[in-house]
C-alpha cells in the first residue's frame, strides 16, 4: 500500500462531514454540554443520572412534534361563530427511546495496517534493493489501558513486518531479492493529549527472517536465510476520530484513526555467504563471504487503526 | 491543507533526499580480466580495485590471496604467466595521458602471491610480451597493435631479466621495418639457456623480425652493438621464423636460419665475432647467405649426419635436406603435403637415432622418417601413420606422443609402437586445452561439460561430468589440480584432483570475485 493510496482512506477517516448527524443539525441530547476527552468522561453523569436526565427532558420525537402543533393559538371567543364544538386533542406522551449509556476509556484494543520504511545506513544495503529504503508493510494488534485514571494508556501487542525489496550489483551482473518477516511483541505507553490526538513511544522487540536469494548473469543461484535479533523504537503521534463526532457519542465503542511515528530499527548484522543452489547429485560446492549486510537505520512509518475501546 | 497542497512538498522533499543519496556503489560492471594459470595459481586483475587475486586451490576449498598492484592513478594493461609459470607478469601504466609523473612498470609476483613483487621500470606502454624459452628473459614490445600514447616508437623494447632487476630499454638500430616478431633462436632440442658460442663468447641472441629486415642483439651484453640484416625490396624476403644452429664438429661456425613468408629460399646467417671498429668492445657479425630449398618452407629443422650438416625443410609434399656448405638438396617424398616438422630421438636395435616427423593440418598422416645413415639410404620412405578422419591441430605431448584432434575424434598417436588410438566424443576436442600428468593425458576443452583423462599406458579413457560447461581449462602442477573456469562474472570453477579427477574429490567453488561486495 502506497502512501498516495493512504491518503484517501484517511481523509474519509477523519472527515467529520462523515459523522451520519453534524454538529449544527444535531437535537440537544444530555451528553452534549459534557467537554472533550477525558473531563468528558469523568464531568458524564452516572448512568442512573442520565438515565433520569432523559426522562425529564421530552423525548427528541416528541420534541419536534410539539413543534409541529404549537404555537397554541389563544383561543379568543368570536360573536360571530358558533361556540366551538370540538376540543383541542393531545397526542399522548411517547415512550422514550433507548439509549446506550457513555462508555469510559479505561482500555483500548487497536488494530492496525501499517506502511513503513527504514532507511539503512549499510551501503551494501544497495545490493538488495534499488535504494538504501527498505519498505515495510504490516499489521499489530495492540492493547492498552489507561493507568491510574489520568491521560497516560500502557499496554502492548503483537505485530507482524513484511519486507521485499528486488536489486541488483555489478550492473545487473547480479540480481538479488531480499524477503525479511519480523514478527514482534510491543510494548507501547500513550499520552493522550485529548481525545483524538494521543502522543506514544513503542517499543518492539523479535526476530527478523531474512531470505536472501541472488543469481548471477550466468543464472548460478544462490540463497541465504538468516535469524536475527530486531529491536525497533518508535514515537509519533495518533490522530482518531473522538467521540464526540461519532454516532454514538460518548457510547461509542469503535473508532478509527491513523498514527504517525518516526524512530530507529535496529537489526542484527548478517554475514552474508550464499548457499549455492545445485541440480541433482551436485558437486561439493563452496562460496565466499560477500561480507557484512546492516540493515539498521532510521525508520518512520505510518498506519490505520480500528480502535476498539 | 488539502491533499494537492500536500503533493508538492512531499515531491520537492523526495526529490531533495535523492539528491542528497550516495552513489551506487554497484552500478559499474567490475573491471575484471580473464584469469592468467600458472604452476599453483590462477590470477586475475581487478582493474577497480588495483589487486591481483590469486586464487589458490586446496583440496576442500580455495584460498584468496591479494596483491595491491598500481593505485588510482594506474591502471593494469596485460598480464601473463612467465613461460616456466612460475611467476605471473604484469605491466601497470598510468590510468591516464595527464599523468607526467608516473612510469610504466613491470611486475613480477610469484605464483603463490607469497613474497615482494620484482619491479622493473620500462618506458613505454607496451602491448606485448615474448619470452625466452629459457625462462630468463622477456622483451616488452608493441606487438602489432597500437599502445595508448598519443605517439609511440613502433621499435622500441624493453629487455628483461627476470632472474635479476636488469632492464634494458632500446630501439632497435634496423633500416626502418616496423617490428613483426620477436625470436628468441635456439638449437632444436635446446631448453637451456639460449646462448650460443661465436668467437668463445656466449651470445644471447634476440632476433626482431620486421618487414623485409632482422635486427639480432646480443640480450647477455649492453656492451654489444646490434646487426641489423636488410634483404633488398629485389630480393623480396621479408623473415617470418628462425632457427639457430650451434657450431660443431661438423660446422663449426654457429648459424641464424631465416625461413620467409614467402619464396623459395632460407637465409643463412652465419655468425662470426667481430669487435667494434670503435670502441674495440667484443661483438659479432653475420655473413648472409640464401639457400635455395625447392619449393616454399613452412617449417625447419637443423640435422646433422657423421658427415654433413643438413637444413630440413619441409612445405611441399616432401621432407628437403640441403648441406648448408655446399647448397646441394636432396628430397624424401612423402606422397602427400607436409608443413609442419619436428624432430624426437627413436629407439632403435642400433640405438638412439633422429626421427623426422611431419604433417600438415588437413593432412590425413603423419610421416615418420629415420634419419640414421641418411644419405647410403636412397629410396628410403617415411613411416605413414594414418589419421583416418584428417589431421586438424597437433600437440606433441613429449618425445614419444603426440596428441591429433580432428572434429569429434581424438588420436593418441604413439611414435615408438606406430599406434594410433581414435577416441571418439560427443564435441569436439581441443588439443590445446590439454596437459600431461605422468602417463595421464587430461582434457578439458572449452564449452563441453565434462574433464577427461587419458591413460597413456592403457590408452583407457575416462570422462567426468562438471556441472557446467568449460571456458578455460588450467593445469596446475604445483597443486597437483586441474581447474576449470567457467564462464560466469562472479567467479565460478571446478578443482579436480589432477591425478585422477572425480566428483567425489571435485568441488566448486563460486562468487569469489565478488568477496567482500557488501563491504566496499
Amino acid at each position: 500500500m502506497t502512501f498516495s493510496s493512504i491518503v484517501p482512506i484517511v481523509l474519509v477517516l477523519a472527515a467529520p462531514a462523515a459523522s451520519p448527524v453534524g454538529p449544527g443539525d444535531r437535537a440537544p441530547t444530555a451528553e452534549e454540554p459534557a467537554p472533550e476527552g477525558l473531563e468528558a468522561d469523568e464531568a458524564q453523569p452516572a448512568p442512573d443520572e442520565a438515565d433520569e436526565a432523559d426522562e425529564a427532558q421530552p423525548a427528541p420525537g416528541e420534541a419536534d412534534e410539539a413543534d409541529e402543533a404549537e404555537p397554541a393559538p389563544e383561543t379568543i371567543p368570536n360573536p360571530f361563530a358558533a361556540p366551538p364544538t370540538t376540543a383541542v386533542v393531545r397526542a399522548p406522551p411517547p415512550v422514550a427511546a433507548p439509549t446506550r449509556p457513555p462508555r469510559p476509556i479505561r482500555w483500548r484494543l487497536d488494530f492496525g495496517l501499517g506502511v513503513g520504511t527504514t532507511v539503512a545506513r549499510d551501503p551494501g544495503v544497495r545490493a538488495f534493493s534499488r535504494g538504501r529504503s527498505l519498505p515495510d508493510t504490516g499489521a499489530s494488534a495492540l492493547f492498552d489501558f489507561r493507568l491510574a485514571e489520568g491521560r497516560f494508556f500502557l499496554g502492548g501487542g503483537v505485530s507482524y513486518q513484511n519486507v521485499n525489496r528486488r536489486g541488483d550489483a555489478n550492473a545487473a551482473q547480479i540480481t538479488s531479492k531480499l524477503g525479511v518477516h519480523e514478527p514482534q511483541v510491543l510494548g507501547r505507553v500513550s499520552f493522550m493529549v485529548l481525545e483524538g490526538l494521543d502522543a506514544f513511544a513503542r517499543v518492539g522487540v523479535g526476530p527478523s527472517i531474512v531470505d536472501m536469494r541472488v543469481q548471477s548473469e550466468a543464472y548460478e543461484t544462490a540463497s541465504q536465510r538468516a535469524i536475527i535479533p530486531r529491536v525497533d523504537g518508535r514515537a509519533g503521534l495518533s490522530l482518531y476520530l473522538p467521540k464526540k463526532w461519532l454516532p454514538s457519542k460518548q457510547a461509542s465503542r469503535v473508532t478509527a484513526g491513523l498514527d504517525l511515528g518516526l524512530g530507529y530499527t535496529w537489526r542484527g548484522k548478517i554475514e552474508v555467504r550464499p548457499t549455492l543452489e545445485q541440480d541433482d547429485e551436485p558437486l561439493r560446492a563452496t562460496t565466499s563471504p560477500w561480507g557484512t549486510l546492516s540493515m539498521h537505520g532510521l525508520s518512520f512509518g505510518m498506519g490505520l487503526f480500528l480502535r476498539v475501546m | 491543507m488539502t491533499y494537492r497542497n500536500l503533493l508538492l512538498p512531499s515531491l520537492v522533499l523526495a526529490q531533495a533526499l535523492t539528491a542528497c543519496a550516495p552513489p551506487d556503489p554497484y552500478a559499474e560492471a567490475p573491471n575484471i580480466l580473464p584469469p592468467v594459470g600458472t604452476r599453483a595459481s590462477l590470477t586475475y586483475v581487478d582493474r577497480d580495485e588495483h589487486e591481483l587475486l590469486f586464487v589458490l586451490p586446496e583440496d576442500e576449498r580455495i584460498r584468496l590471496v591479494r596483491r595491491r598492484l598500481g593505485d588510482d592513478r594506474t591502471t593494469v594493461l596485460w598480464t601473463r604467466a612467465t613461460i616456466d609459470r612460475d611467476r605471473v607478469m604484469a605491466l601497470v601504466a598510468p590510468a591516464s595521458d595527464k599523468t607526467e609523473d608516473i612510469d610504466e612498470q613491470l611486475y613480477l609476483f610469484p605464483a603463490s602471491g607469497d613474497g615482494d613483487p620484482r619491479v622493473y621500470d620500462v618506458l613505454a606502454p607496451f602491448t606485448g610480451v615474448a619470452l625466452s624459452p629459457d625462462g630468463r628473459r622477456a622483451v616488452l614490445h608493441f606487438a602489432d597493435g597500437v599502445g595508448t600514447g598519443a605517439l609511440q616508437n613502433a621499435n622500441q623494447v624493453a629487455i628483461v631479466r627476470l632472474d635479476s632487476s636488469e632492464v634494458r630499454n632500446l630501439t632497435l638500430n634496423g633500416f626502418g621495418g616496423r617490428l613483426r616478431s620477436i625470436e628468441f633462436p635456439t638449437p632444436p632440442g635446446v631448453v637451456g639457456p639460449t646462448a650460443v658460442d661465436v668467437g668463445g663468447r656466449p651470445l644471447e641472441l634476440v632476433a626482431f623480425l620486421a618487414d623485409g629486415e632482422v635486427v639480432l642483439v646480443d640480450a647477455g651484453n649492453e656492451a654489444t652493438d646490434q646487426v641489423a640484416v636488410r634483404f633488398g625490396a629485389e630480393v623480396g624476403f621479408s623473415p617470418e621464423a628462425t632457427l639457430l644452429r650451434a657450431g660443431n664438429a661438423v660446422f663449426g661456425k654457429p648459424a641464424l636460419f631465416l625461413r620467409p613468408s614467402a619464396g623459395s629460399d632460407v637465409a643463412m646467417l652465419t655468425l662470426v665475432d667481430k669487435s667494434d671498429e670503435a670502441t674495440g668492445e667484443a661483438g659479432f657479425s653475420t655473413q648472409v647467405s640464401l639457400i635455395p630449398v625447392g619449393e616454399h618452407a613452412t617449417d625447419m629443422s637443423a640435422y646433422d649426419s657423421e658427415e654433413t650438416p643438413y637444413l630440413v625443410t619441409v612445405g611441399g609434399s616432401a621432407f628437403v635436406f640441403t648441406d648448408i656448405r655446399t647448397q646441394q638438396s636432396f628430397t624424401v617424398g612423402t606422397g602427400s603435403a607436409v608443413q609442419k616438422l619436428f624432430m624426437r630421438d627413436a629407439e632403435t636395435a642400433a640405438g638412439t637415432i633422429r626421427q623426422a616427423v611431419g604433417w600438415a593440418p588437413g593432412g590425413a598422416a603423419l610421416y615418420a622418417l629415420d634419419l640414421d645413415d641418411l644419405e647410403a639410404s636412397i629410396g628410403r620412405t617415411p613411416e605413414a601413420l594414418a589419421i583416418e578422419t584428417g589431421i586438424q591441430d597437433l600437440v606433441v605431448l613429449d618425445n614419444d606422443r603426440v596428441l591429433v584432434s580432428s572434429g569429434i575424434n581424438l588420436y593418441v598417436v604413439d611414435l615408438p609402437r606406430s599406434q594410433v588410438t581414435p577416441l571418439s566424443a560427443m564435441t569436439p576436442y581441443d588439443a590445446r586445452s590439454s596437459a600431461l600428468e605422468g602417463n595421464q593425458l587430461l582434457l578439458g576443452t572449452p564449452g563441453q561439460t565434462w574433464v577427461s583423462t587419458v591413460d597413456l599406458l592403457t590408452l583407457n579413457p575416462e570422462s567426468m561430468v562438471l556441472d557446467d560447461p568449460i571456458t578455460s581449462f588450467h593445469y596446475l602442477p604445483d597443486a597437483a589440480k586441474l581447474v576449470l573456469v567457467h564462464g560466469d562474472p562472479v567467479g565460478h570453477l571446478t578443482v579436480t584432483d589432477a591425478a585422477s579427477p572425480s566428483r567425489s574429490t571435485s568441488f566448486v567453488a563460486w562468487g569469489y570475485l565478488v568477496e567482500g561486495l557488501l563491504d566496499p
